[in-house]
């Protein structure tokens, strides 16, 4: 399956994308770290890191939930993948990842 | 002269503190600054609410009224990629309720009731959950002057 411009993806990942692996397949993909209000108790707000992953979904077998993530780095950071949601058409995916 | 509202909160927090076992965290007074992972397992302590109610008579024909307060602990975890938050949460809500609940203070409260648990979720980078722990402490106090019991 193919996209339109798909040859725009590829050059925006090849000039900010950091190298990655899903489940073991190499590639290159786009974190984005947002720290966010997520709980609210009575008294303080509990404050977490969402981190976010965008990667050209062709560039990847079907990605599964809880597939390992590797952010190669340095430092080398595991994450596991908790969400996945396919952007516009599709051509890109946005990966939500947890600590492994 | 503080109140005995705020003697219940202080005393209720001096029991939860006193011989604490490994892995419960002490608990604080509550604070209104957020927090972040990197500062979890944490339990604070707050008063929620405080009832009144009037003795036999009615309003203003008895000296003391009865108070119900309901103190609130907030515990927060966050998972560890073994266990959940709320695992890692569990030995502190049971050692809160063992000191607590049923228990007496001459002077200051007749009895506690353990009321609720609440439990909250969120997961970013990691699993995170807020536990609020409730109990109602029956006191009285003199009708025209919350410092005093009588």
């Amino acid at each position: 399956m193919s996209y339109f411009d798909e040859a725009s993806i590829d050059v925006m990942l090849a000039e900010v994308g950091e190298p990655i692996t899903i489940a073991g397949n190499a590639g290159v993909g786009v974190f984005d770290e947002t720290d966010e209000e997520l709980l609210k108790g009575e008294m303080a707000a509990l404050i977490g890191k969402t981190v976010a992953l965008t990667v050209k979904t062709t560039a990847f077998p079907p990605i599964a939930i809880s597939s390992a993530v590797v952010r190669t780095g340095p430092p080398t950071v595991n994450y596991v993948i908790r969400e996945r949601l396919q952007l516009g058409d599709g051509a890109l995916t946005k990966i939500l990842c947890a600590l492994a | 002269m503080a109140t005995i509202r705020e003697l219940i909160v202080q005393k209720a927090l001096e029991r939860v503190n006193t011989g604490l076992p490994g892995g419960v965290p002490a608990t604080e007074r509550a604070r209104t600054f957020a927090m972040t992972p990197d500062q979890l397992i944490k339990s604070t302590v707050y008063p929620l609410r405080e009832e009144t109610r009037p003795r036999g008579g009615g309003v203003g024909k008895d000296p003391t009224v009865q108070t119900g307060l309901i103190l609130a602990f907030e515990l927060r975890a966050k998972g560890d990629g073994v266990s959940a938050p709320d695992v890692l949460l569990d030995p502190t809500i049971n050692w809160i309720v063992k000191q607590l609940a049923l228990s007496q203070e001459a002077g200051l409260w007749a009895t506690i009731d353990y009321l609720d648990t609440d439990f909250q979720w969120a997961q970013a980078e990691y699993a995170l959950c807020i536990a609020t722990v409730k109990f109602r402490v029956s006191s009285q106090m003199k009708t025209n002057d919350p410092s005093a019991l009588s």
